[in-house]
């Protein structure tokens, strides 16, 4: 729960939102970062999330919401040089190291922070995570890949299903 | 991190899956494709970015050199990806493509037996061996190496021929046309084209031997000694089309016990060319294309619909000015069948999203196929060359009653019983309509190539010349005004133009329509006194001289009236047929010549007419006497036939419209007579 209320240090200029979680955590950040959301961004534009208002996001829990906030604060002064064209090689290794550490995590952890990115729109988040989804099921057969996910066992109809993709695309497996 | 929720990874939202997926490489996707119903239905969308599928376009299917002789590369032009796959073997380098369709590609390996191959899945089935032809054998040669038999029927019966399976295969196979993708099975039937004689053969997936469409038992006559040039698959009603080299086209129902042959375009039998193909359009016409080398004779051409509403069309479109001249024909016809997926090479993976095929469609070749290649980038450059060179004016469908007289027409000239002739097969009797017709023409405004544009590049072409030559003119108007101002000789142009001036004269003399500006007069006339220019002007000037004259100066005028003519200008002189012909190659009626029977060859506008003069005095003297003065006669129709030896070409030796056919001396005794 790093980053919510380490946004007060430097209010000074910078407008501050509030986030509600699922739970009814209530997160303050920099709009800035909050902006690295498309959903937030149109909202904020709108003037919304000042005060003791606060944007309700009923499908994000408060500790993917944290999750989701510690990555938007990492990279939102990135985003805001444009992506970051004048960024050093210094910063963007260290931007690098921090996505690799930040998605060395549990499981359903990726899943949740994979579906918030989605629903907040937040496009970095989302491409990272998915990196690492394929990077876990890459080199694997259906099979291992039902079983690193966590899916439940084939039915028959999904076992016949999955034969006849073998034998089709038999170069596939080796 | 507490995990509240248990991950539902199968329930990922479509795009999401998509992001995963197209991180994946095209085997790891392939793998991820299969994992579930939802992954599967999110990897479509992305397996045809990736995997070029169901796309109009077809792949570039190639060996690099790099590469080892199993792996093939896969290239789609329209979405611009390539990447390798690895064949099972026989070495994909050594085989020979045939054919391609449903994102299958037809092969011949070094044996010549055929296999059908999806380069993308890497599956594969083999087709009847060779041998399950029914005239060829396999053998041995002189060597003991294995060679194959081959007896033609048809050509030489009982004559044998040995070709090594390599020769084979490039000998004996034209095409291979897939009536859908061989991983149906039997469902698949392959029609197969021979090249030497155009025979065809077909089989379905899994048969041991290649049934042989015979010549002889169709209901209606093939043109056998012709053959098939090539074939589409038309899968809503089930029948290939064949199209032969005199342009007739059948219908081939290899569904039944036996095949069943239809024809339903006559054939034109004008013209062969071997470059041929038909293809059926997704709208369910049949789209003819011939290929034309150099040839600018309009061909007509047509195209189909269902069987019920039938268009016929006319248009071709000449493609003047193009590399060569070639064209096609584009028809509407109603569409009975939604879309009818069929080209060229077979049908494109039509709707085939099925769920377990990527079938992307790989039109093949590998390094040694480039005959194919080329066949199949004709067809497509030349779609695209036509909508760049000239406009098609599409053709329009007939009016409605007029299309029921076509079809009346045909079917009379049909003997065919119950066969339904779709559409003259010869352009039709009447003149095509002026809106009709083909129109040269550049492209519209809007495109490069406008008749704005066109107008321009000539009238900049024209404003060039007429530069050039005010500067020639002025060069020589300087010269003459020199020599009459300075000189004060009176000169004449001709003479002017062998002349030249030195730098300070021409500057005493500039044009007078830039006589204010005598600037731009030296820049004008620096060029002139360059030595280097002059060098060239003279050598231009040699050349010019050097060029032949006109074969005569007759003018239109008959021989008599160039005679007569000439008399009247000079003074009333008899003028015979002889003689007018000898002075008509050396100068006009009005101007100063005369005939002098001493004049060398040189004086005449050509040798040849100076030759056949005195070969025509010399027989006129030896028939007439020696003291025969032939300028002063007509030309005796004897002595013209004794002296060419007859008619030669059914022409007279020399004058042949002026001496009078029907004479006695136009016999051959005449002719005879002086030997």
């Amino acid at each position: 729960m790093a980053a919510p209320e380490s946004g007060d240090g430097n209010n000074g200029a910078a407008r501050m939102v509030t986030l509600i979680s699922s739970d009814n955590t209530r997160f303050e950040v920099e709009a800035a970062a909050a902006s690295l959301s498309q959903t937030l961004q149109l909202t904020i534009l709108d003037g919304g999330g000042g005060g003791g208002d606060g944007i309700p996001l009923p499908n994000v829990d408060s500790a993917t919401l944290s999750k989701v906030l510690e990555y938007c604060i990492k990279h939102a002064p990135a985003a805001a040089n444009g992506g970051a064209p004048n960024a050093t090689a210094v910063d963007r290794a260290e931007l690098e190291r921090f996505d690799n550490e930040f998605v060395n995590i549990d499981q359903s952890v990726l899943y949740s922070l994979i579906m918030a990115a989605h629903n907040l729109e937040i496009e970095g988040l989302q491409s990272l995570v998915a990196k690492k989804v394929a990077d876990m099921i890459k080199g694997k057969s259906p099979m291992e890949i039902r079983r690193t996910l966590g899916f439940p066992d084939p039915t028959p109809e999904e076992q016949a299903e999955m034969n006849a993709h073998m034998l089709e695309y038999g170069w596939a497996y080796e | 991190m507490e995990a509240s929720v248990h991950p539902d990874w199968s329930g990922l939202p479509e795009d999401l899956i998509a992001i995963v997926m197209r991180v994946l490489d095209i085997p790891n996707l392939l793998r991820a494709s299969s994992v579930c119903a939802s992954w599967r239905a999110a990897a479509f969308p992305v397996r045809r970015v990736r995997i070029p599928i169901k796309d109009a376009s077809p792949c570039l299917l190639y060996s690099c050199a790099g590469d080892d002789a199993d792996t093939a590369s896969l290239y789609s032009p329209s979405s611009g990806v390539s990447f390798k796959v690895r064949l099972p073997g026989p070495a994909f380098r050594s085989r020979y493509v045939f054919g391609s369709g449903h994102g299958w590609i037809v092969a011949a390996d070094e044996e010549s037996n055929l296999q059908a191959l999806n380069p993308l899945t890497g599956a594969q089935v083999d087709l009847p061996p060779v041998t399950g032809l029914y005239h060829v054998e396999s053998c041995s040669d002189d060597q003991g190496r294995p060679a194959y038999n081959l007896r033609d029927d048809v050509m030489a019966p009982g004559a044998r021929d040995v070709y090594t399976p390599l020769e084979l295969r490039l000998y004996l196979y034209h095409h291979v046309y897939l009536s859908c993708s061989p991983s149906a099975g039997a469902e698949c039937i392959v029609l197969l084209l021979h090249k030497h004689n155009g025979e065809m053969f077909f089989a379905r997936v899994g048969d041991s031997r290649w049934t042989r469409i015979s010549w002889k038992e169709p209901n209606e006559r093939f043109p056998c000694n012709e053959g098939c040039r090539a074939a589409a698959y038309n899968k809503n009603d089930g029948l290939f089309y064949v199209l032969f080299s005199d342009d007739s086209v059948f219908t081939l129902d290899l569904n039944g016990p036996s095949p069943v042959a239809r024809k339903i375009i006559q054939g034109a039998a004008r013209l062969e060319t071997s470059a041929k193909s038909i293809v059926l359009t997704p709208w369910g016409d049949i789209f003819q294309d011939v290929y034309l080398e150099n040839n600018r004779e309009v061909l007509p051409k047509f195209c189909l619909g269902s069987e019920e509403t039938m268009g016929t069309i006319h248009m071709s479109e000449e493609a003047e000015g193009s590399r060569r001249g070639k064209r096609k024909a584009v028809g509407k016809a109603p569409v009975r069948g939604g879309r009818a997926g069929g080209g060229k090479g077979g049908a494109r993976g039509g709707g085939r999203v099925g769920a377990r095929s990527p079938s992307s469609v790989p039109a093949s070749s590998s390094e040694e196929e480039e005959e194919e290649m080329e066949e199949e980038e004709r067809q497509e450059t030349e779609e695209e060359e036509d909508t760049e060179d000239t406009e098609v004016q599409q053709g329009h469908q007939q009016d409605e009653d007029r299309d029921g007289d076509e079809e009346e027409a045909g079917g009379s000239q049909s003997s065919s019983g119950g066969i339904w002739l779709r559409g003259p097969s010869q352009l039709p009797q009447r003149p095509i309509p002026l809106e009709r017709r083909p129109m040269i023409r550049p492209l519209t405004d809007d495109g490069a190539r406008g008749w704005k544009t066109t107008t321009i590049a000539q009238i900049r072409r024209g404003c060039r010349k007429l530069v050039k030559d005010m500067h020639y003119e002025a060069r020589i108007q300087a010269i003459v005004d020199y020599n009459a101002q300075y000189l004060k000789v009176v000169i004449k142009k001709e003479q002017a133009r062998t002349m030249n001036l030195t730098r300070e004269q021409y500057l005493q003399v500039p044009a007078w329509w830039l006589a204010q500006n005598l600037q731009c007069w030296e820049r004008i006339m620096a060029k002139w006194v360059d030595p280097q220019w002059e060098e060239q002007h003279n050598a231009c000037r040699e050349r010019r001289l050097m060029m032949q004259g006109a074969p005569h100066h007759q003018g239109s005028l008959t021989l008599s009236e160039y005679a007569s003519r000439w008399s009247d200008s000079h003074g009333g002189q008899a003028c015979g047929q002889f003689k007018a012909l000898a002075m008509a190659h050396k100068g006009k009626a009005t101007s100063d010549v005369n005939y002098n029977p001493e004049d060398p060859p040189e004086a005449y506008n050509n040798a040849s007419i100076h030759s056949r003069l005195s070969d025509y005095t010399s027989m006129a003297r030896e028939v007439h006497g020696p003291e025969y003065d032939p300028s002063m006669e007509n030309l005796d129709a004897e002595i013209v036939m004794r002296v060419g030896g007859g008619k030669k070409h059914w022409r007279y030796w020399i004058c042949y419209s002026t001496i009078d056919t029907a004479g006695p001396a136009g016999t051959r005794e005449a002719a005879m007579g002086g030997d």
